[in-house]
């Protein structure tokens, strides 16, 4: 298989050397296992970030600048208000509408609140989704996202 | 903007200090500070160790006292999906686009020709201009701005600095220099796209 390089994306330089030889035999077994909506996300960078005292992993050390800057970032936007029971019941609700669950996962993370957001996310919206749904998506988005 | 992968690395490798660890806590320890906040090629920005799939192993190799492991995890990928729609804050503007950041992703860019249409850029300001309807609507810095993900790219590591220098930023190279290993390619160009504040609802 073909080698893989890392670099650390804040730096200005790609630190070879000490460590490399054991990265280009890392393999990526399976790129996508799924999707992960940043709700989720935030739900383990809180464990990380130690707000929640179960975790998945062992706290070995303080939560890395990355982690904790996704967890800052993502807390300002509608995932830091969402809950998981919200959220299921907004999943169960769109299923009449036939939406794709990548499009269902855009629409989690950017809370839409206008006609235009909604044509934006939904391809061919026109075709798919008459006046009434994209009205009752709008106050789906509102109540529970 | 988040998906998982699963990661295999053979050769995991616990220095003698840390043999007298928990062995989940040892690896643990490896893995996150080989991956987190790094770039795999082709694949995305590894945000978080999301769980330890398996480990096997424990060899020790004559010659040395660490011991090698052969583990499998999951990690957190940064990859928006293209066609994904994103918010970030435009952080620069030059005659060649936008470039936006995302708190934790600084390497967004939108070329000039994936703007609003019609765009023009203001020498003056220094600042991208959207014609609509006969108003300027200036695209200022640190506004919030949606756009949607058109391509991400890993581009090559350059040899040296003068060959970094003549790169485009769909190439990595940063507005200030630097070297970016994972660019992603935004466009502005449909409704909703921009600034936010242009397409808030008018309350009736």
């Amino acid at each position: 298989g073909a080698g893989f390089t890392w670099t650390r994306v804040a730096d200005a330089c790609v630190a070879f050397g000490r460590g490399r030889s054991a990265f280009v035999a890392m393999k990526v077994l399976c790129a996508n296992e799924g999707l992960m909506s940043n709700f989720e996300l935030l739900e383990v960078l809180r464990q990380r970030t130690r707000e929640t005292p179960v975790a998945l992993l062992p706290h070995v050390h303080d939560p890395f600048p990355t982690e904790m800057q996704c967890s800052d970032t993502l807390k300002k936007t509608p995932a830091g208000a969402q809950t998981k029971e919200n959220l299921a019941k907004f999943i169960k609700a769109v299923e009449p509408l036939n939406l794709t669950p990548a499009e269902c996962l855009n629409l989690i993370n950017s809370k839409p609140t206008t006609d235009v957001e909604i044509h934006l996310l939904v391809e061919d919206c026109e075709k798919r989704l008459k006046e009434s749904e994209v009205e009752h998506l709008l106050k789906l988005s509102a109540d529970l996202l | 903007m988040f998906q998982i992968a699963r990661l295999e690395d053979p050769n995991v490798k616990i220095l003698p200090e840390n043999l007298g660890k928990p062995r989940l806590t040892a690896i643990t320890q490896v893995i996150e500070d080989l991956y987190v906040d790094k770039v795999v090629k082709d694949l995305g920005l590894v945000v978080t160790l999301y769980e330890i799939v398996s480990i096997e192993g424990g060899t020790v190799y004559p010659g040395e006292g660490s011991a090698h492991f052969h583990v499998v995890f999951k990690a957190v990928v940064f990859r928006p999906f293209v066609g994904e729609v994103l918010e970030g804050v435009l952080k620069k503007s030059d005659r060649k686009g936008l470039y936006v950041h995302l708190g934790f992703f600084d390497d967004v860019f939108v070329p000039e020709h994936m703007l609003q249409e019609p765009s023009a850029f203001d020498e003056e300001e220094q600042l991208w201009v959207w014609n609509y309807q006969n108003s300027r609507m200036f695209m200022d810095l640190d506004e919030p701005v949606r756009f949607r993900c058109s391509s991400v790219r890993f581009p090559e590591q350059p040899r040296n600095a003068k060959a970094l220098d003549g790169n485009s930023p769909q190439l990595g190279r940063t507005y200030e220099g630097n070297f970016a290993p994972m660019v992603i390619v935004g466009d502005v160009n449909a409704d909703g796209l921009g600034l936010t504040s242009w397409w808030q609802q008018e309350t009736e």
